[in-house]
């Protein structure tokens, strides 16, 4: 209780402050009135495609979306909103990412142009990206991924950061606090000219994560509260943009820390553990254009290091079981030349050059290994509108790692549009990419592979899109089927030599194939009520479509932990300043034995539903804004497993408070 | 549009409501000869499962634990050992011991706060050890209690290595010996009046199991570690020890890259078994090692063979655990001594163990 009153009396302090400061930095701008504006000429948006995106499956995540979801992460993002699955231990705990029911590694993440993935698993963690450091968010679906990088054989996730070239003077901060002793506090400090702009973001979100639950892992069965779940993260993002006629100029840095510690299963009455994670990101990039009438060149130079501190001891017998430390460093070169030479047509080269070191060390087991890898990628593509109503894309790379060539990864796209004001399309994608192997597939001690061959998959996508207005209703949707079939898949298997150890190979081929549907609409009802809705579904059956030994029952069976139907729910409700938000993410059965055997006792993992609730004001006074939330999730207080046997929060509330100025 | 949200919003509520939950099962084993099988489940999944097997009705039970009990067994159950109409149950990675009622698997009792027990061996009605990958000690406990009445340390502080890691237990007078598998060479030798380490044999790298022998020969054998192995890697073997001088009397030696593991004894104790992908037979008194497997299996170019061997004390028939991928129901089967199949059947996820059940 006390505990209680003490935070409630520091955010009161802490939001007094923050008034008090953006008051006085009102009164200073007033005195010094900046003179160096520049008027900037207003660019009409139209609903038409730039002819570089006709014929590619790709959605934008709304910019409001990401406002509402400013104190979450991507992880949490992608799960509610879009089509991709996130694998997620626990609310603050690491979230992989199942794109059209591939493998983690086959979802390819972008920041700016540069790839994120982790050279070493070749997978993203979801969970340490805060939705404050970014401007912009859309998903490559399949082979249109290629445009990007190759290696999505799922789809590519692109997170951006644009200058807001109107921006004099903002400073926006928000603080949230959540059950199970969360805090989150975020800060925004722009500023600018219509020449030159610098944006300041930090953050930091730490949680005891204690919540209760019924432990039914456990006998006798009682009720538990989560241990050892708490978390600490903290992040900077600098950003600095100039312009000047046809030249422009950023870079960007994003520095980044987390301290995890992880829980034990359910099932768990063992002697006092101790295991935690540590990650460390930095990132930069520098970025220059030179836009012409009809060229852009662009180039990016850019380095991600990472680190990661895996640790796990007996606390009581003082040993250390694992105290692995891996550093990576990748740095990226590319050359980008965008040539449209009418409005009909557009080429597009770039060459990447990437460069990985990786060296992972564990203290305990006194393995590890030190490895690099240089990779090129030449892109080749060109957009052609045949048709007023006929778009068709090719585009081909052309890879080069460690000494291997592959010399023809192409995609081909089409779309037509069925009436002339290009409301309803169908669109084709047909492509092939490849996935190379991480280096801990290659290198792992003990068995790594480093006879692994890339992962190869040929994929085809068809879609149906529509958009639609009458009165003051309109309505959106987009069908889509895809299939891939991806040979060489790699998995971690029981050594086939009869060792104790399991090892990485090329063993299985698999067929992912399924459906997207996304719906969206608006209502203006009277009395000034806007209603909205966003919907998706996916289906997506990812099974081995190898042969087998007799004996092994997975032949055609789903993948483990991916589920075939996914689908979410996304109403909103504005009246005047207030508003009412209702999130409702699906997640389907998932198998969590190969051959999908389940029985009362099998453990299969039970479909699920939540609602999230959130309720708000906004408050508008000259140039500052308020907004005040209160956030219910699992407001069904829905029983729940993401993974086996690892506990899932009850009901739990928020309350968010953001005061922006901007001048 | 108004009407479709209201719909979907009492849709949401109707689906979210829970499933019910399964009645327990009752089960009933008193009197039958059979074999509890030790399902691991796989690491960090906590599905591990119990299996029971009556091998005069071919009749198999899976999941008898959870189906009494209503709760998982846990997550990666190593070993099983039956002692006084109980089964005691090691959960290995959830750092305890579950006690059974053997005959009806109820759930007894358990004994919790361990770091990475792996097998139990009952010295007498009051005391029994139970061996620990980790904590670097065995610790002591009193089957009739439950209680945990003391340890043994068994810290080796002058290795770079974790030493000593303790597995399985034979017993020879009142000396139990037990082999240090990971990262290190050592039988140890306890003595089960003062509970102390008193003795231990140097043997080749990773001991993974041992048996005694009709003539009190303890066999061990090694599987050398692997390749990048910073403990090292060679070639694995095979040794004969006298229990009472603790000599090496004898040692055989596989090609590197095999990987032998699981040694046991028929029910006369003077042939040894033991897998190598397949199953491997030879007579306590050979000077060689077998050259031709005694049971093929046909999954090893996938999978790597076998994964798991029994044998029953009363009768000698032969048990085979074969977890095919460790990530779908596996396969037992029950050979005669002579080597022919008998019955083969499902259980859970990696058969790593049994607890062979008289009465």
């Amino acid at each position: 209780m006390n505990q209680n009153r003490r935070t409630l009396w520091k955010f009161l302090v802490k939001s007094i402050c923050a008034i008090l400061f953006l008051l006085l930095i009102t009164l200073n701008l007033e005195a010094q009135k900046l003179t160096d504006t520049i008027s900037i000429e207003e660019v009409p948006v139209f609903g038409r495609k730039t002819i570089q995106e006709a014929g590619t499956m790709t959605t934008r995540i709304d910019t409001l979306v990401l406002q509402m979801l400013k104190t979450q992460t991507i992880s949490e993002l992608l799960s509610s909103y879009t089509p991709v699955f996130i694998k997620s231990y626990g609310r603050g705990s690491t979230a992989t990412a199942s794109f059209r029911g591939t493998a983690p590694s086959h979802t390819q993440v972008y920041w700016n142009g540069m790839k994120l993935n982790s050279p070493m698993r070749g997978d993203v963690d979801f969970s340490l990206f805060p939705v404050y450091f970014i401007d912009d968010l859309s998903l490559q679906h399949g082979g249109s991924s290629l445009q990007s990088g190759s290696g999505a054989l799922g789809g590519s996730v692109l997170i951006n950061n644009k200058p807001d070239w109107t921006d004099r003077f903002s400073i926006r901060y928000v603080q949230s606090l959540e059950s199970f002793s969360t805090h989150k506090e975020y800060l925004n400090l722009g500023v600018g000219n219509g020449r030159f702009q610098s944006k300041t973001r930090i953050f930091s979100d730490r949680s005891q994560n204690d919540f209760q639950y019924f432990n039914y892992g456990v006998l006798p069965m009682h009720e538990d509260v989560q241990k050892n779940a708490q978390y600490r993260k903290s992040g900077l993002l600098q950003e600095v943009y100039s312009r000047f006629k046809d030249q422009s100029f950023s870079a960007k840095l994003w520095a980044y820390q987390s301290d995890r510690d992880l829980p034990q299963l359910m099932s768990f009455e063992g002697d006092v553990r101790k295991e935690t994670q540590k990650d460390q990101n930095l990132r930069a990039i520098l970025n220059w254009k030179n836009i012409k009438e009809k060229s852009k060149v662009e180039w990016l130079i850019g380095l991600n290091f990472s680190r990661l501190n895996y640790f796990r001891s007996s606390t009581e017998a003082n040993f250390v079981n694992f105290d692995s430390q891996s550093k990576e460093r990748s740095f990226t070169n590319q050359f980008n030349y965008d040539w449209t030479p009418k409005e009909t047509i557009n080429f597009n080269w770039s060459l990447n050059t990437t460069y990985n070191t990786v060296s992972v060390f564990d203290y305990a087991q006194k393995t590890g290994y030190d490895q690099n890898q240089l990779a090129f990628s030449l892109l080749n593509s060109a957009h052609f509108m045949l048709l007023p109503q006929w778009a068709m894309s090719f585009l081909f790379r052309s890879e080069m790692y460690d000494g291997r060539l592959i010399g023809f990864i192409p995609s081909f796209g089409t779309e037509y549009w069925l009436n002339k004001k290009q409301l309803s399309s169908i669109k084709l994608n047909l492509s092939r990419n490849y996935h190379q192997p991480g280096l801990n597939d290659l290198f792992w001690l003990p068995g790594g592979n480093p006879d692994l061959k890339p992962e190869d998959g040929l994929s085809g996508d068809l879609a149906f899109a529509y958009k639609g207005q009458e009165g003051s209703a309109s309505f959106s949707g987009q069908l889509t089927g895809f299939a891939s079939l991806i040979d060489n898949w790699i998995v971690w298997q029981p050594s086939a030599s009869g060792a104790y150890y399991w090892e990485a190979t090329n063993l299985r081929k698999v067929l992912a194939r399924g459906a997207e549907i996304q719906v969206s609409g608006q209502l203006n009802v009277a009395n000034g009520v806007l209603l909205s809705l966003r919907s998706n579904y996916s289906y997506s059956a990812t099974s081995n479509a190898d042969a087998v030994p007799s004996v092994d029952e997975s032949r055609g069976k789903q993948l483990i932990y991916i589920p075939k139907h996914k689908a979410n729910l996304f109403a909103e409700a504005d009246f005047k300043n207030y508003y009412l938000k209702i999130n409702a993410p699906f997640t389907g059965k998932r198998y969590t034995s190969s051959n999908n055997f389940e029985s009362d006792f099998e453990k299969v993992l039970n479909p699920y539903w939540l609602l999230n609730l959130t309720v708000g004001k906004k408050v508008e006074w000259n140039c500052t804004q308020a907004d005040i939330c209160l956030n219910v999730e699992n407001l069904t207080n829905e029983d729940y497993m993401a993974i086996l046997w690892r506990p899932m929060p009850g009901r739990y509330y928020s309350l968010t408070v953001q005061i922006q100025f901007r001048k | 549009m108004k009407k479709l949200f209201y719909i979907l919003i009492c849709a949401l509520g109707l689906l979210s409501c829970s499933e019910s939950p399964v009645d327990t099962v009752f089960f009933d084993f008193t009197g039958n000869r059979g074999v509890y099988i030790v399902n691991q489940g796989n690491f960090m999944y906590g599905n591990s499962s119990l299996s029971f097997y009556d091998p005069a009705t071919k009749k198999v039970v899976n999941h008898v634990f959870q189906a009494r009990n209503g709760a998982p067994l846990g997550d990666v159950a190593q070993s099983m050992s039956i002692w006084n109409n109980l089964g005691f149950v090691v959960v290995n990675n959830s750092g305890k011991i579950y006690i059974i009622d053997s005959s009806t698997a109820e759930y007894k009792g358990s004994i919790t706060g361990l770091s990475s027990p792996r097998y139990i061996h009952f010295v007498n009605s009051q005391k029994a050890y139970i061996t620990d990958l980790y904590a670097r000690k065995i610790t002591i406990f009193d089957p009739s209690t439950f209680r945990k009445t003391g340890e043994i340390p068994v810290s080796n502080s002058t290795s770079e290595f974790n030493q000593h890691s303790t597995e399985k237990m034979i017993q020879y007078k009142n000396q139990v010996f037990t082999n240090s598998w990971s990262y290190d060479n050592k039988i140890l030798v306890i003595d089960t009046n003062t509970d102390q380490l008193i003795d231990s044999i140097e043997v080749l790298k990773q001991p993974n199991s041992l048996v005694i022998d009709k003539d009190n020969k303890i066999w061990v054998l090694t599987d050398g570690g692997f390749e990048g192995n910073p403990y090292g890697y060679e070639r694995p073997g095979l040794l004969k020890i006298d229990a009472e001088t603790r000599e090496i009397e004898r040692s055989f030696r596989f090609a590197l890259g095999e990987h032998p593991l699981s040694l046991c004894l028929n029910a006369g104790k003077d042939s040894l078994f033991f897998l190598n992908r397949h199953v491997w037979k030879m007579a306590a008194s050979d000077k060689k090692l077998p050259e031709q497997p005694f049971i093929i299996s046909a999954n090893t170019n996938l999978y790597g063979g076998f994964y798991s061997l029994a044998i029953d004390p009363s009768n000698s028939e032969i048990y085979v655990g074969d977890a095919i991928d460790h990530a779908q129901n596996g396969l037992v089967r029950r050979y005669a001594p002579s080597g022919k199949l008998l019955d083969e059947f499902k259980v859970g996820i990696s058969p790593g163990g049994f607890a062979f059940k008289f009465q």
